[in-house]
């Protein structure tokens, strides 16, 4: 039985205490605790990087902590792998991790049920039960023997779920498991999840939308710096809720505290027009004009549109109506190159994957898209590379030791700035953001914001994919909200609230917060 | 060929199986084609001869299969000094220290597992690349089967004959593959490995959360190749009536070229050893028909090279009409 | 391994106070600024390098005669030579199985097409390398246009290669090659009045003008940064089809050169000659240190080259046999990988 003083009951199917977890130099989680007790659905909240993955890994095996106890049911609880803490009944359904693609439906939702060299089971049974759990979800089921790979996305997170449902676990994890789900199907979902609770099933969701939360969540506990902070009862608030995440302090003072606009930002030059291009084949033509040294948001749940969106500005698909307008000049943007040579530049999203060049020194990173600056008789010099790189490194705060470093020895929050000084070197007019602030700390978050104000303030024109609600508000000028595809609603400044942009996000049906 | 032909249609029936069957197709149509040609042309095309002479390739194929079905750039370049380690540690140790008849089968085997499971666990524990680990271990065999065995080891009269020949009414190159080939058929269609081992190829970030040992998978896969190609070995004295350290390079390239041109995806996590067995007989009765033919061996070289060319060209837009059919 | 540990950092999505910058130089023990220097230089391996001469010295005397030191530097050249394009092609995360095809048609080339009537042997001599060049270019196109793995399609160029040429020189192997060929490596020839081979003079220019382009050239940084993040280059605008196509025809005409000077050395040629010289071009890049996509150099290649072939010929000394010796070359390409060319875990790739 737990014996720590904070337990709230001998019941607690699990408990976590002191949970600590650093990678090399970084510290992901610094003093994690959660009670989760038999049949109740406790929401885990926390902005990016506050440590929430990490304690999920931790708690399905994929991780080990550093120090911190973990009782499941009263036992001591410590999974070397993903397969010990399934066995401890603890059950995680991972965003990205969904199935393998090349393996039918009916295998994938048994993955992992064998362990190997083990006769096969002719278990019709297994049919039967992975077909009641899929028609429990989906209302158009795929075919049990389709290749995992031929399913929408929807689906595939569908029968991620159902993999996890069908070994009954003592605790289902659902990490931001909900976001692809079309509607029919996370209602169908919740409510399987609301029977499994009375049952006795507990469940942590993971989620960014307020109204799944509402919806199903018995409590909340929220992370904060890879803290606890505070678990909320059924009775939660959603001011106090939000005031526990980001420690009550607004990362920018609001925009039209200090400095009033330089003129109205519609009388600034079109500067990129979009007129009647589709994001997906099918869906509404888009229309949306961009102005010169303006912020503009991209929001909405994820996966309904606003990545295509970015992508076409950048000259990937339905280019045939994204126009550079430059002066009297217009030009069409029509692929990547051509965006550059317009001067677009772009920021990826996954930093590690897309952005960064892993073993290369700070330097190269810096210099990789303006190489052709730094040539001197012939051959790269090093020294011009840090003279044009000097300049960025006071501009973004820039934190290293040498520029000779590997650029993987900085902390997230300096890649990412590297990754920005890179495009803004090669002095574009527009720049496109895509979730830059994704896990960097709050520090580097600030620095950012702060020169993204400098930049368009000196004329830049800012185009930023966010998925925190929060930046939008702080940040933007106006923001464009995405749904199902298509460019759904524009919100100005003067009317972009927490509330509204959510509620944007749902067409307004959804969201009581 | 009814090797072939025999294997192929369990392989179908397979959940894999459209998959499966779209990438031996090219391999298994190119070998009918290349047998009918044989058979024309050349009317003493002994069947248990021709089985004879393809099995060494044969089972260096298959034996190339599990490593490359485990995924994560896996590959063994190992197998074919293997072979070679397994005919000269018959021929320099069991049959002197009297293990020489059937039982030196099943001996040798281990051996070959135990190889391939030293190879796995430097992929899977060390994390380094299987194509230089499985390189450093054909330096290594290829050293020891020259330690065991400086100069040519002669053996007559030993049961491997058979192989070149007839066991009982069979054909000896049936039985020859029918070994490796039934040891696969055991482990991964009778247990949950060949499932498991599919899973973790094609995505193993995904088996590793679902709680399948992954690593333990991938380890074994190497292990089953190496217990097949040790088969290989007693093989090669069968139809040579020596053991010789010279043919440890012998079956690197050629196997990987077999595997490649049954249509193997190299990727992982598909396939199986009916892609092999496509894709070494297309090679060997290619070469078959060329020596009817009295084509320089010259050509053969550049048109194994066309072919191999060819057939992943196939199997890569293949693959991507599948993705983009989605 | 360094990469790899801090590559894992992202994963956790961490949030950390922004005082994670690297402590200054100063703040390091000499240990690790050792370690920082192996991770940028192969120092172990050179270190290796000199002892295992001073073993042969002692052990043999005469080794480090200029004769006998002539003749390991020719070896060393002649592996060198055979491992530019090998490097290369490791640094975009390839592998180039097709170095021993290339290297018998040049030499194919050097020994049978020196008396066609009408086409001088040097001008043969480029039309070879423009003909490797283009199939090595072909395959690099064929696998980044179709993802295809190079192993195999490198491997299928090679075997062409070697049946292209044996089909035009007729399948003869009677000729030698011509006595300035043969020069070009004699141990002891002379260049320019400098004591040493001619082949060893080409080999240390080829050092410095391969890591002049790799590390001083937009060329070579375009190939640094395909290697080290194939989708981050990619969005940085360098066309990586192109980095393909250029590094595996440059590769190829380099092999081909590499073969012009073999068949001098080896007086013999038959299509067996380029296969020992493609697993040690392997062996010399790992042991040096180069990991596929990077971090790498030529220079790496270069130390792994003198290890490889001083312990070699040491051993050949010795009396040990080539036996002992292909052990070792595995063990020596397994320590080596392990100390640089780890993968990441599978839990950090969640």
């Amino acid at each position: 039985m737990p014996t720590h003083p904070l337990t709230t009951g001998p019941e607690a199917v699990l408990a976590v205490d002191g949970l600590r977890k650093h990678f090399g130099p970084t510290v992901a989680l610094q003093d994690a605790a959660l009670r989760l007790f038999p049949g109740e659905v406790h929401a885990l909240v926390g902005e990016n990087g506050s440590g929430k993955s990490t304690l999920v890994k931790i708690l399905s095996g994929v991780h080990r902590p550093d120090t911190g106890s973990m009782t499941v049911g009263g036992r001591a609880f410590a999974p070397r792998n993903p397969a010990q803490a399934l066995r401890a009944g603890i059950d995680t359904v991972f965003q990205e991790v969904l199935g393998v693609e090349n393996r039918t439906v009916l295998d994938n939702l048994w993955l992992g049920a064998d362990r190997p060299l083990r006769p096969v089971a002719r278990d019709a049974g297994r049919r039967e039960k992975a077909a009641e759990v899929l028609a429990a979800l989906l209302v158009t089921p795929p075919p049990l023997d389709a290749p995992f790979g031929s399913l929408q996305l929807s689906d595939r997170q569908a029968c991620g779920i159902a993999r996890s449902l069908l070994r009954d676990p003592r605790v289902l994890i659902l990490d931001e498991a909900t976001s692809a789900l079309d509607l029919d199907t996370r209602t169908r979902l919740f409510t399987l999840v609301k029977e499994r609770a009375a049952q006795g099933m507990s469940v942590v969701l993971i989620t960014h939308r307020m109204d799944e939360i509402r919806e199903i969540g018995d409590r909340v506990t929220v992370l904060r710096s890879g803290r606890t902070v505070g678990t909320l009862g059924a009775d939660w608030d959603h001011d106090e809720m939000i005031r526990l995440m980001t420690g009550g302090a607004h990362l920018v003072p609001p925009a039209d505290s200090s400095e009033p606009a330089a003129c109205d930002p519609a009388e600034r030059p079109v500067v990129l027009r979009v007129t009647g291009s589709r994001l997906r084949p099918g869906g509404q033509p888009c229309h949306a004009e961009f102005r010169r040294g303006e912020i503009v948001g991209l929001a909405g749940l994820e996966g309904h549109g606003q990545d295509e969106f970015l992508r076409l500005l950048l000259g990937h698909g339905d280019t045939e109506g994204v126009v550079r307008t430059e002066g009297d000049g217009e030009h069409r943007v029509t692929d990547p190159r051509r965006a550059r040579d317009l001067g677009i530049a772009y920021v990826a999203r996954d930093r590690r994957g897309e952005s960064i060049l892993p073993w290369m020194s700070i330097l190269d990173n810096f210099a990789v898209a303006t190489a052709d600056r730094d040539v001197r008789g012939g051959l790269l010099s090093e020294a011009a590379a840090e003279r044009r790189f000097a300049h960025y490194v006071e501009r973004l705060a820039i934190k290293y030791g040498r520029s000779s470093d590997a650029v993987t020895t900085l902390s997230g929050g300096n890649q990412q700035k590297v990754v920005i000084a890179r495009w803004l070197a090669a002095d574009p007019e527009i720049l496109l953001l895509n979730d830059p602030t994704r896990g960097i700390d709050v520090g580097a978050k600030r620095d950012l914001y702060r020169l993204l104000r400098e930049l368009s303030a000196q004329g830049l024109t800012v185009v930023m994919l966010s998925s925190e609600v929060d930046e939008h508000v702080e940040l933007m000028d106006r923001v464009l909200v995405f749904r199902e595809g298509s460019l759904a609603a524009g919100l100005a400044r003067t009317e972009l609230d927490r509330e509204r942009l959510v509620d944007a996000f749902f067409d307004g049906a959804a969201v009581t917060a | 060929m009814s090797a072939v032909d025999q294997r192929a249609p369990a392989i179908r029936r397979s959940p894999g199986a459209h998959f499966t069957r779209h990438t031996c197709l090219f391999a298994l149509a190119l070998a009918t084609a290349l047998l009918i040609a044989n058979l024309a042309l050349q009317p003493r095309f002994g069947v248990t001869a021709q089985l004879a002479a393809v099995a060494p390739l044969g089972i260096a194929a298959m034996a190339s299969v599990p490593s490359i079905m485990s995924g994560r750039g896996g590959i063994d370049l190992s197998v074919s000094p293997l072979m070679t380690l397994s005919g000269l540690l018959y021929a320099t140790r069991l049959q002197p220290g009297g293990l020489g008849g059937y039982v030196a089968l099943p001996l040798l085997m281990l051996v070959g597992a135990v190889v391939g499971t030293v190879t796995g666990l430097l992929v899977v524990v060390g994390r380094l690349q299987p194509i230089v680990v499985s390189l450093a271990m054909f330096f290594v065999l290829t050293g020891l089967d020259l330690k065991l065995s400086p100069s040519p080891t002669t053996i007559s009269g030993s049961w491997m004959a058979g192989f070149a020949g007839s066991m009982g009414p069979v054909p000896g190159g049936l039985v020859a593959l029918a070994v490796p080939a039934a040891l696969w058929l055991l482990v991964s269609r009778l247990t949950t490995y060949g499932s498991l081992l599919r899973s973790v190829g094609g995505n193993d970030v995904t088996a590793f959360t679902s709680g399948v040992p992954v690593g333990a998978v991938r380890v074994l896969a190497y292990a089953l190749g190496g217990a097949m190609a040790a088969v290989g070995g007693l093989v090669l004295i069968g139809l040579a009536s020596t053991a010789e350290a010279g043919t440890s390079g012998s079956y690197t390239l050629i196997a990987i070229a077999a595997v490649a041109l049954g249509g193997l995806p190299l990727q992982g996590g598909a396939g199986g050893i009916a892609n092999a067995l496509a894709g070494a007989a297309a090679i060997y009765l290619l070469q078959s028909l060329l020596g009817v033919l009295q084509v320089s061996q010259t050509w053969l070289q550049v048109i194994y090279g066309a072919l191999l060319v060819g057939a992943v060209l196939f199997g890569a837009i293949a693959a991507r009409e599948v993705k983009k059919g989605r | 391994m360094m990469t790899t540990q801090q590559g894992s950092l992202d994963t956790a999505a961490p949030l950390a106070p922004d005082i994670t910058a690297p402590a200054p130089p100063e703040g390091l023990s000499a240990a690790q600024r050792l370690l920082s220097l192996q991770r940028r230089f192969p120092l172990v391996q050179l270190l290796l390098t000199v002892a295992v001469l001073g073993w042969g010295a002692a052990a043999m005397p005469g080794f480090l005669d200029p004769t006998s030191l002539r003749s390991v530097l020719v070896l060393c050249a002649l592996t060198g030579l055979a491992s530019i394009g090998q490097t290369l092609v490791v640094l975009i995360r390839g592998i180039d199985l097709s170095l021993a095809g290339f290297i018998v048609a040049g030499a194919v080339t050097v020994t049978q097409f020196g008396d066609v009537p009408g086409v001088p042997l040097p001008v043969m001599l480029v039309l070879a390398v423009v003909c490797g060049g283009a199939t090595g270019g072909l395959v690099g196109y064929l696998c980044h246009r179709f993802a295809i793995h190079p192993i195999i399609v490198t491997l299928a160029a090679g075997s062409i290669a070697v049946g292209v040429t044996a089909v035009l020189s007729g399948g003869g192997t009677g000729a030698g090659a011509p006595g300035w060929v043969v020069r070009l490596s004699a141990p002891m020839s002379s260049t320019f009045g400098l004591p040493v081979p001619p082949v060893v003079v080409i080999w240390g220019l080829a050092v410095v003008a391969v890591s002049v382009l790799l590390h001083r050239t937009r060329s070579g940084r375009r190939l640094l940064a395909t290697g080290a993040s194939p989708v981050a280059a990619e969005l940085a605008h360098i066309s990586t089809r192109k980095v393909w196509v250029t590094v595996y025809a440059v590769s190829a005409a380099l092999a081909i050169l590499a073969g012009v000077v073999l068949a001098g050395f080896a007086g013999n040629v038959d299509n067996r000659l380029g296969n020992p010289y493609l697993f040690q071009s392997i062996a010399a890049v790992v042991l040096g240190g180069t990991a596929f996509g990077g971090p790498g150099s030529y220079t790496r290649t270069t130390v792994g080259v003198l290890l490889l072939t001083t312990v070699s010929t040491v051993l050949v000394g010795l009396g040990f046999q080539e036996a002992d010796q292909q052990i070792l070359n595995g063990v020596v390409i397994l320590a080596a990988m392990a100390l640089y060319g780890r993968e990441r875990r599978l839990r950090d790739q969640v």
